[in-house]
């Protein structure tokens, strides 16, 4: 009975990682003219704004490839919370195989922050904070193995029909 | 015979879903692709590549960052909403058709991200993967939303 409640609501963790990527482009004001001015100048040493004085048309290639960067996201995280709140909460196998691409992603978020913040020390925890990251990688693992057997039942006599 | 033809329009309106959805891939594909040969960004970025890696080491960087993270997210995306149009969409499920406008949502934000970078609104992604996901949910309307019955 236990059981089938943490595997009935783990969709809820599920969801979770895929509202954070959703809310995260807006609140990080990717979309912004002036997009994560202190990871940019701790990457490169200039603010956007001094890149694009010096050579415009890169100025305007990394605010637009920020731009799409952060829509492709936020897309991403409006696919991912309604993949939790509808296929994967009826057990649909496709959305259990699919909902590990937002524990992925943001591990390798983290992973490349981690990279970034080893090239560039002097950045320091400018690049974001890694270890609430990987606490939502955390969460949306648990997500997926939680209700396990639910998408892959053990074969009975009578045998399991996948979903 | 009408009907049979609309109901077989409407049956297979998700493959141009899929096939939008493909276009996206292969826009996260070549931007992957970009990264790897960066030289092609030349045009977009007003230097030689080789310019810029020679007088902004850093910068050269953050642009290769850029589009392999563009790249990644169009890439995942584009499996999302494939499977996302092969499996509920298909089946005929509501939540999917009002989810899937995300998608000519996001093709038309995209454009006007272009407009206002300053570059032409004509990418691959305005000029095919709109009108495709635009059919892929206005065909198959009644599908989703049949009309009550007398």
């Amino acid at each position: 009975m236990a059981e089938k409640a943490y595997a009935k609501y783990a969709w809820i963790l599920v969801f979770i990682p895929a509202f954070v990527l959703f809310v995260f482009p807006l609140a990080s004001g990717w979309l912004s003219t002036s997009p994560e001015p202190d990871v940019i100048k701790g990457v490169t040493g200039i603010t956007l704004d001094q890149i694009g004085a010096q050579n415009p048309g890169t100025g305007r290639l990394i605010l637009e490839l920020y731009h799409e960067f952060a829509l492709t996201i936020l897309a991403f995280g409006a696919v991912t919370m309604a993949i939790a709140a509808f296929p994967f909460r009826k057990g649909h196998r496709f959305a259990w195989y699919a909902s590990w691409l937002a524990p992925a992603l943001w591990a390798g978020i983290t992973a490349s922050l981690a990279i970034l913040n080893a090239e560039n020390p002097s950045a320091g925890s400018g690049l974001g904070p890694a270890p609430v990251f990987l606490s939502i990688v955390l969460i949306g693992v648990l997500g997926q193995l939680l209700p396990y057997r639910m998408f892959f039942p053990k074969r009975t006599m009578m045998g399991a029909t996948p979903r | 015979m009408t009907s049979q033809v609309g109901k077989g329009y409407e049956k297979h309106a998700w493959i141009l879903l899929l096939a939008a959805a493909i276009v996206l891939l292969v826009d996260g594909l070549l931007s992957l692709i970009e990264s790897a040969s960066p030289s092609i960004i030349s045009e977009d970025l007003g230097v030689s590549w080789e310019q810029l890696v020679g007088s902004s080491p850093t910068i050269a960087n953050f642009v290769l960052i850029s589009l392999r993270a563009g790249g990644l997210s169009s890439f995942v995306m584009s499996v999302f909403v494939m499977s996302l149009s092969r499996k509920s969409y298909r089946k005929g499920e509501r939540w999917a058709w009002y989810l899937l406008w995300l998608l000519p949502a996001f093709f038309v934000i995209y454009g006007l991200e272009l407009v206002s970078a300053g570059f032409p609104p004509v990418s691959p992604l305005t000029v095919l993967g709109l009108p495709l996901s635009l059919l892929g949910l206005l065909l198959p309307y009644r599908k989703f939303f049949p009309k009550n019955q007398a």
